[in-house]
């Protein structure tokens, strides 16, 4: 029974460890599809060693229709997309301007599914020079304000912030602070470092304004090379679990953007794609890279190659983590089996002397290991389809490291998963090593003298 | 007809550097149907032939031969094989296996031998009748005395059909009623199956039955003497 537990409580550690990892990787995968790459990307044949604005597709119509007709393709956008600066009177900072048809772009993105309550909605068809921005632009563009409303001592309540501290930091209470750092140094007289350290996040959360009514300029370069700008006003601010894509990345009108940089009106630097299976993102990508010349076709994978490296590397990982479980289990399978066979030399030791012979022995030690961690193992996984599937529908909140997750792009809210093919390589495995361990006590039986064996009491 | 010849066999174990002679030159014939004993004092070299005559231990000397086979010319698997299909065995300690039913206990060695299924539950069925375990034939060791499971033991040595039984103290943990029981089962089967017997013991009760009294003491045979 020990036995069994352990090899199913260290099946049940692992497979749910490789679950989290597999949970993360994959909604990272899926939230940098949906929100920021899509799943192939064509542009001009030099727009991506030289992001100049006349790079555009050529024939792009042609090539959208020749896509949309692809089969296994969901949806299309085509884009303008253009280096420039955005400046507020507090801040300025580098941008990538992206020029979107707001109802083709939806299907393609998910942008509009992460409007910030209370910041503005979507971009819309009839939005004459507006603006839709990244949380992380707003904070750089110092259009995050913080104030201890109300609402937010509400929020700061139910996020269970000790009352005596609420009580200390009400004397700020509907004082305004123009920036993090203002604010921080505010708190600071009635939080230690590691009240800071512990409810510090939770405060700029609850504390935190958008001024929404700003407004943006951009200025870029035109299709001449000539400097060209103007001046949106916030749709709305949008929050995606990549800071880094948040602090870069601005959507407006694409007739806007075609008209200020005095680009064609049908004219295209980037055609996104979404695809019914990412696996067939390379198969479709071939299919149209074949049928245009003079343009780049790139899968997610080749646009964000870290992300197919993670992939990867995270099967490798998978065989890596269960290898070293299943040594460490092999270990005590063959601790167990010897104990089992050193219990039973009495029996074995008759076994061999009423006529069963050395491979019948053999065999029977070696079935008996395989039973049982084979029962350990299915115990093992099946409380980790159990566990997974809990935790699948709940999610693992990890919102306490929310700031660091999203630094590097991942959600902090983790929903584990694991592909059913996983189980079926871990029983194969967990047999071998059945196997494996069961060779040491079997042999130690063999050498049993069936003497000694009758004579122990 | 002779079943076993034991010609001038010798036991030597070397236990570090000390040699201890066991058995030294012991001649022994036993015939079919024989019921004898084996006695001696503690140490005398009695188990020691008795595990030689059972072919698990080999002699440092001599030879045994069993129906014409010197057992230390055969190989251990070979030995595996001859023991399976010659010799039964009952242990003091009984050593049936604890999961399974006294029925598939006395199988089990049939079962070795590859005997059908039909012919396996049949003869089981028989034997735990002659040793007077009919009723119980269902029941797991732990469900029965130790005399009863020394007749299960019994019954499982027969199931082979074997040339001879050897039997090594198979009283020693039992008390007068079981050991009379089991005793009379054995002379029973010796008388009307001619079936061979060879114990080992220390126990009056057993040597009192015994047809051959033979008198281990100090690895030589002291006496051997036949009651009828």
């Amino acid at each position: 029974m020990v036995i069994l537990g352990a090899i199913a409580l260290g099946l049940l550690a692992g497979i749910f460890a490789i679950a989290v990892m597999a949970g993360m990787v994959d909604e990272r995968v899926e939230n940098a599809i949906n929100n920021e790459v899509s799943h192939v990307q064509i542009h001009h044949q030099k727009y991506l060693q030289n992001d100049e604005p006349q790079y555009t597709i050529l024939n792009a119509q042609d090539v959208i229709a020749e896509a949309e007709k692809t089969p296994g393709v969901v949806a299309v956008s085509s884009r303008l997309r253009i280096n420039g600066m955005a400046n507020t009177s507090g801040n300025s900072t580098g941008v990538m301007i992206y020029g979107i048809h707001p109802e083709k772009e939806k299907k393609v993105t998910k942008i509009n599914q992460h409007i910030i309550e209370n910041t503005g909605e979507y971009l819309f068809e009839d939005n004459r020079n507006k603006i839709l921005i990244g949380e992380k632009m707003a904070e750089k563009l110092n259009l995050v304000h913080y104030e201890l409303t109300d609402d937010a001592i509400a929020a700061l309540e139910e996020a269970e912030i000790p009352k005596d501290l609420l009580e200390q930091t009400d004397t700020l209470k509907n004082e305004l602070f123009r920036g993090e750092e203002d604010f921080r140094e505010a708190l600071e007289p009635y939080l230690d470092n590691n009240e800071i350290e512990k409810y510090f996040s939770s405060y700029k959360e609850a504390a935190k304004i958008f001024k929404t009514r700003s407004k943006i300029v951009l200025t870029f370069q035109d299709a001449s090379g000539n400097i060209t700008g103007a001046a949106f006003r916030i749709a709305g601010i949008y929050s995606i679990t990549n800071s880094i894509y948040e602090g870069m990345n601005v959507f407006v009108r694409y007739e806007d953007l075609a008209r200020i940089a005095n680009i064609d009106s049908a004219a295209v630097h980037e055609i996104a794609m979404l695809i019914e299976d990412r696996e067939f993102s390379a198969s479709v990508g071939n299919t149209l890279q074949d049928e245009f010349k003079n343009i780049t076709v790139r899968t997610w994978k080749e646009i964000q190659p870290d992300l197919a490296l993670t992939t990867d590397y995270i099967q490798i990982t998978y065989y890596i983590v269960i290898t070293f479980i299943l040594l460490a289990l092999g270990f005590g399978i063959v601790n167990t089996m010897l104990m089992a066979v050193l219990e039973r030399i009495k029996e074995l030791g008759m076994l061999m002397a009423i006529g069963m012979n050395k491979k019948r022995i053999f065999f029977m030690i070696m079935l008996e290991t395989v039973f049982l961690t084979l029962t350990g193992a299915v115990v093992g996984m099946a409380l980790s389809v159990g566990v997974i599937a809990l935790t699948q529908s709940t999610g693992i909140d990890l919102s306490k490291y929310a700031e660091g997750f999203q630094a590097i792009g991942y959600s902090a809210i983790v929903y584990p998963k694991l592909d059913y093919s996983f189980f079926f390589s871990v029983t194969l495995l967990v047999i071998a090593t059945g196997i494996l361990s069961s060779i040491y006590p079997a042999i130690k039986a063999l050498k049993l003298n069936p003497v000694e064996a009758t004579r122990t009491e | 007809m002779k079943v076993i010849d034991i010609k001038n066999v010798h036991k030597v174990y070397r236990e570090s550097e000390i040699e201890v002679h066991a058995v030294r030159g012991v001649d022994l014939s036993f015939e079919q149907g024989e019921f004898a004993a084996i006695v001696g004092p503690s140490g005398s070299g009695k188990t020691t032939l008795l595990n030689m005559i059972g072919a698990l231990d080999d002699p440092s000397e001599g030879e045994i031969i069993v129906s014409d086979t010197t057992v230390r010319e055969l190989s251990s698997s070979k030995k595996i094989d001859f023991r399976m299909w010659n010799i039964g065995f009952v242990f003091q300690a009984y050593n049936l296996i604890p999961v399974l039913t006294a029925k598939e206990n006395v199988e089990f060695v049939m079962h070795l031998q590859g005997r059908p299924k039909e012919e396996r539950e049949k003869r089981a069925k028989e034997l735990l009748e002659a040793v007077g375990l009919g009723d119980r034939i269902d029941a797991r060791p732990g469900k029965l005395s130790g005399g009863q499971q020394q007749r299960v033991a019994v019954a499982r040595a027969l199931a082979a059909k074997p040339k001879f039984i050897l039997a090594d103290e198979p009283t020693a943990n039992l008390d007068s009623k079981s050991t009379s029981t089991l005793l009379d089962i054995m002379e029973r089967l010796n008388e009307h199956e001619n079936i061979t017997f060879i114990f080992s013991t220390h126990d009056q009760r057993v040597v009192k039955k015994a047809h051959r009294v033979i008198t281990i003491e100090d690895g030589k045979v002291a006496k051997d003497e036949r009651k009828m």
